[in-house]
């Protein structure tokens, strides 16, 4: 499956593209340190917590918590003027890696920090490559 | 901290004019024409010939300005040694004040003029232009796109955990346009009650359209040299005492990219703060006015906090109080701030320290002020100095 939306940004280099390929089949890559073990979502070629170049690729299982959000009233673009209002968290996934993501099906009023999070990847035209819903209780 | 970082031009260079177009929403005249006009009348505020100006640094985004070459080849300059153009934003103009001074101590240049000129309302505005890179591939396709809403991310954090609320942003706003009534540059001069406040459109929910910057087209030039020079020239000096740019770890790939910084509530102030106030040689409960960046509201609180001119989640209660309004005993951002005198970047708010040392902020000057500190940048990384008024030469 190759990656769907017009509004990602491809072409810039051979390993941002390997991410929203990999977003494009389900799944969240991210890069762990081999040395200090820390998880991060940016397609750097060396760790940003120790400087080190031994990484792996991981992927993240999905699950997080709200650090953050905003509620776009306003869009500049005409394409995104038509979802306002519409949610952007900063979420902080498990492993510990940090992405900006759009949040749906909870009212931005019912929103909190640490609210419990899932990724979901609508792989639809026009629908952001990564959206979070609340995770369900078990 | 000790003075062991103490930076070389500390006590020995210092801002000598300035020079302002009026801010406009639709200025109807080139960029270079705006940067020309404010470059000249700097070297001429000074007390300058053109021929005596032998640098030029300025900065850009996203390509929305002349060259500091070409402005230099318009202003006929003779012999320039020192032409510079960095690709930055709000950031950058303490920084560059910082270069400009570094320069003229290191006898790079004699005297140095640092501008920003952008038709950043009719032209390419700043908040909205989508930016190239890896970064921006990392926050558009979510329809997070522009600064307010990336500032309004860390807003919301910030307000979570100092326990604070929307009031504390319409505090800000508030207190900031009782200074613009009294500055005829100004774009929003009416007063605002926090009831009015409440009533502006949300943008990007915390934050509403009073909690956002003015874009204005226009230019604004300083000019930096020697403290010795300056004491020869036609306004008192303003000593550059303290200066620092620095961001922390994990600073990201641009200024929108928080998604390596580990503390949303802190910004770069809290990163520089010891060095800046080390290197002046006062703390910051000795300074006697704040110009702080405030492309938003919440800049202000981040940095009133950052550089330690409030505790932890008692800025807003400071503004409150009436502190940093006319009259306070901590004045901050006395021309109304980028939110209502317009947003020329933060280079005004470098002018509007000139302006109130060197006692010609006209009503707004604060009587007695020695000393300021100034702050340029809003996220992870960005610079500040330290002013202290000086007197001429007798």
């Amino acid at each position: 499956m190759t990656v769907m939306t017009d509004a990602l940004i491809t072409g810039l280099d051979p390993e941002n593209d390997h991410f929203w390929e990999v977003v494009g089949t389900g799944s969240i890559p991210l890069r762990r340190c081999r040395t200090c073990g820390t998880h991060f979502a940016l397609p750097l070629p060396s760790c940003p917590e120790c400087g080190a170049a031994g990484l792996d690729e991981v992927i993240a299982a999905g699950g997080g918590e709200l650090y953050s959000w905003v509620v776009v009233h306003y869009a500049w673009d005409a394409d995104l003027a038509a979802q306002v209002p519409y949610v952007v968290g900063a979420i902080e996934l498990d492993e510990g890696a940090r992405l900006f993501a759009r949040v749906e099906q909870v009212e931005p009023s019912a929103l909190v920090a640490g609210l419990r999070l899932m990724a979901t990847f609508p792989g639809e035209a026009g629908r952001p490559p990564i959206v979070f819903v609340p995770e369900v209780q078990s | 901290m000790t003075d062991t970082r103490r930076l070389g031009f500390l006590g020995t260079t210092a801002l000598a004019g300035v020079g302002m177009t009026e801010l406009t929403k639709r200025s109807g005249r080139s960029v270079m024409s705006q940067a020309v006009e404010a470059c000249r009348t700097a070297a001429e505020d000074a007390g300058l010939d053109l021929h005596d100006i032998d640098g030029i640094i300025s900065f850009s985004f996203n390509n929305d300005s002349v060259s500091s070459q070409g402005v230099a080849t318009a202003l006929g300059l003779p012999r320039p040694r020192y032409l510079s153009d960095v690709s930055l934003g709000g950031q950058a103009p303490s920084f560059l004040v910082m270069q400009a001074a570094a320069a003229v101590s290191t006898g790079m240049a004699r005297n140095v003029l640092v501008f920003r000129a952008l038709n950043g309302r009719s032209g390419q505005r700043v908040g909205s232009t989508r930016a190239a890179g890896l970064g921006p591939a990392f926050r558009y396709p979510y329809g997070f796109t522009a600064y307010p809403q990336f500032i309004a991310m860390w807003a919301r954090r910030f307000l979570i955990e100092t326990g604070g609320s929307e009031l504390d942003l319409g505090a800000v706003a508030v207190a900031q346009r009782r200074w613009a009534v009294d500055n005829e540059r100004a774009i929003r001069r009416s007063p605002l009650t926090i009831e009015q406040y409440l009533e502006s459109p949300m943008i990007a929910d915390p934050f509403r359209a009073a909690d956002c910057t003015t874009e204005a087209d226009g230019a604004c030039a300083v000019l930096v040299t020697s403290a010795e020079q300056a004491r020869d020239l036609r306004h008192d000096p303003v000593i550059i005492e303290g200066a620092a740019y620095g961001t922390g770890k994990r600073s990201g790939l641009d200024a929108g990219d928080a998604l390596l910084w580990p503390d949303m509530t802190r910004n770069y102030t809290h990163d520089i703060a010891d060095e800046l106030w080390g290197g002046a040689g006062i703390g910051p409960h000795e300074v006697d006015m704040a110009q702080l960046y405030d492309c938003f509201s919440s800049s202000v609180l981040l940095a009133m906090e950052g550089l330690g001119l409030a505790e932890r989640g008692e800025a807003a209660a400071m503004i409150r109080a009436g502190d940093t309004s006319p009259g306070g005993r901590l004045p901050v951002n006395t021309n109304g701030g980028l939110l209502a005198e317009g947003y020329l970047h933060g280079m005004n708010t470098v002018a509007e320290a000139v302006f109130q040392l060197q006692g010609r902020a006209g009503t707004r000057t604060v009587a007695g002020a020695e000393t300021c500190v100034v702050t340029s940048g809003a996220l992870t990384d960005g610079s500040a100095l330290v002013l202290r008024r000086d007197r001429r030469a007798a």
